[in-house]
């Protein structure tokens, strides 16, 4: 053994040394889904996953920990039918809490974080970098720094420009991926109007694939202003509005401007201690003079067989959860999808309806299974349907 | 005239401060096993009748139950808490209650005492909750039966929980009730791996929000977007 080898051997010893084995916490996690879709072929579909997770304190009192979570992925796709496999590791999440005295409390999560801003359309994935979470007597305080270059691509999320999806194209088996820079800050003021709370954030990413040399069709640079009212109208009755403002470059033959918005409005209502229906109306930017499509950090479809994402889109949700029994968890929604605007003069701006519904089932603490169908009825073509099985097994 | 001058300055102190008596609280009913620590540290069992002076800790155990009359207030001590009456002080308008809950849970009904305003606050080592004629729960989470409490984490955050809601501490901060009503319908979790907790405070406690996805971006990349939807700076 050389002496570098010696020196990472004793590193290792001293770090696994200095860790309380008795309170390490691990466990592997088998996710297998398999499912029939019903479109122009009749297809099944397989996804499959196996999850190594470790958790451990690194005190007495478990304020600062380490956790960390890498997972294997095996897929047949229903589309192509073909077989991918890949490895990501999920997480690797350093945790402390520097500052906790009477009248605030700063806690910090660094290495690869899960993250996402108040309303989870504009960023929602994992990254590489740091989150500072403050809670003062005013309120909370969220601040992000990170970078998505080092996650794998083919799940990477962040999703905007050519260059992505080529990417994320890619049959290695650890790809990296698009090469952003993200910072995001947060400013939550509870009850500021009444009962009602305030959420102000302001997210923005620049790529670096210009900045490091990287070859490119297209750089997107785009920042994003969001404002959040939520609270009860009634007894067991909420309400959420939302709005997110967007801004930004994209670079490819010549600039193009990127301003579009999203708004948001939400009302849950809890009908009994085990009955939740919602109705949730999203409207995002039509393409016009001066608005572009809405280009979020992370790709997120907007439905489940309706892939298409959330620009220049006006969805209507209503759904339901019901949980007669612990064990039992039912789940029903309804979903349609428009244009904005007029696309085409004289035709309707109607897209589509989903129809969703699932039951999962708590088969013991280590065993929970969901059965999902789904109907996507599109206005112009055949309708499809997907009906699906997963396990999730704890070992 | 000297000794006559401190007298008129005792008197003026007297009749300006309010005075206030210490009231004694009465253990109303007890089942199980219920015990009191006295002064000297030891462990009494206690038994109705019994009255509690400011500072006494009392302790239940498994299937365990206490009613105490506090002035006019009664408090409901649950199994397993260990709670310590810091202080019940009648003066001349309010009557100030502080009850400092170590672990476990307590009901509170809290009633006037003549007519007085009510002073009631349940303090833990993560929130104070702060009440006035109302009937409420403390433990790990505030349920309000009736009234209006005022929930106070450690950080001085605060939100007001009204009758049927819950309110509840993650981090140094308060979550809004609908949080605990969305927990209370116990959502089956279909991955529990440390990928699907939520650290931050705000995600945590705002309402109606957008949960933390885990599967994001898996298996639904959609085809490169060949269109340029945006227009031209000039």
């Amino acid at each position: 053994m050389n002496a570098f080898g010696r020196i990472l051997a004793c590193l290792a010893i001293l770090l696994f040394a200095a860790l309380p084995s008795f309170a390490l916490d691990w466990g592997i996690e088998l996710s297998n889904e398999g499912g029939i879709d019903f479109g122009d072929d009749t297809q099944w579909y397989t996804d499959n996953q196996a999850a190594l997770w470790l958790t451990t304190p690194l005190d007495r009192t478990n304020t600062n920990s380490l956790a960390i979570e890498g997972r294997l992925y095996g897929a047949r796709e229903a589309e192509s039918g073909d077989f991918t496999t890949y490895l990501n590791l999920e997480l690797c999440r350093l945790s402390f809490v520097p500052v906790a005295y009477e009248g605030k409390r700063i806690a910090l999560d660094a290495g690869r974080i899960r993250t996402a801003d108040i309303t989870g359309y504009v960023i929602n994935q994992s990254i590489d970098g740091a989150e500072a979470h403050g809670s003062f007597a005013f309120g909370n305080v969220d601040a992000l720094v990170g970078y998505t270059g080092l996650l794998n691509a083919r799940k990477t999320g962040a999703l905007m420009s050519q260059d992505d999806y080529i990417d994320a194209g890619t049959d290695d088996l650890y790809a990296l991926g698009a090469k952003r820079l993200v910072g995001k800050a947060t400013f939550q003021f509870p009850e500021i109007i009444g009962k009602f709370d305030l959420i102000a954030e302001a997210t923005g990413q620049y790529d670096l694939r210009d900045a490091l040399g990287s070859d490119y069709l297209q750089l997107i640079h785009t920042a994003y202003g969001t404002l959040s009212l939520s609270g009860p109208l009634a007894p067991r009755v909420y309400l959420t509005t939302s709005g997110i403002w967007q801004t930004g470059v994209l670079t490819a033959d010549k600039d193009y401007s990127e301003n579009a918005y999203l708004a948001l409005a939400r009302l849950d209502w809890f009908a009994g201690s085990k009955t939740k229906i919602f109705t949730e109306v999203i409207y995002t930017s039509a393409t016009n003079d001066y608005f572009s499509t809405f280009l979020p950090i992370t790709f997120q479809s907007a439905g489940e067989l309706f892939t298409a994402g959330y620009g220049d889109l006006f969805k209507a949700q209503v759904g339901g959860l019901w949980n007669p029994v612990d064990i039992v968890n039912v789940d029903l929604s309804c979903r349609a999808f428009m244009y904005p605007k007029e696309v085409y003069e004289g035709e309707s701006i109607y897209r589509g309806t989903e129809i969703f519904g699932g039951l999962t089932f708590l088969i013991r603490n280590d065993l929970r299974l969901r059965c999902e169908g789904v109907m996507y009825l599109p206005k112009d073509e055949d309708s499809r349907y997907q009906a699906s099985l997963k396990a999730v097994f704890d070992l | 005239m000297k000794l006559s001058k401190i007298c008129i300055v005792i008197l003026a102190i007297a009749v300006s401060v309010a005075p206030a008596f210490a009231l004694a609280g009465q253990v109303v009913t007890v089942s199980g096993k219920v015990e009191m620590q006295t002064g000297s540290g030891a462990w009494k069992p206690l038994k109705a009748g019994d009255s509690l002076e400011s500072g006494s800790m009392i302790s239940t155990g498994f299937k365990s139950e206490a009613t105490i009359k506090l002035g006019a207030s009664i408090l409901t001590v649950r199994p397993l808490t260990r709670m310590t009456l810091n202080q019940l002080v009648e003066k001349e308008d309010t009557v100030e209650t502080e009850v400092f809950l170590e672990v476990g849970n307590v009901k509170a009904e809290v009633n006037s005492l003549n007519g007085k305003k009510n002073g009631f606050s349940v303090k833990s080592p993560v929130a104070t909750a702060s009440v006035r004629g109302t009937v409420l729960e403390v433990g790990d989470f505030l349920v309000v039966y009736e009234g209006t409490v005022q929930y106070k984490s450690v950080t001085g955050q605060t939100r007001h929980g009204s009758a049927g809601e819950q309110l509840n501490t993650i981090s140094g901060a308060v979550t809004s009730p609908v949080n605990q009503l969305s927990n209370a319908m116990h959502v089956i979790a279909l991955n529990n791996t440390p990928m699907s907790e939520n650290l931050s405070p705000i995600l945590a406690t705002a309402p109606s929000l957008a949960p933390v996805a885990a599967d994001v971006g898996a298996a639904t990349i959609p085809p490169v977007i060949e269109t340029v939807t945006s227009f031209e700076i000039n």
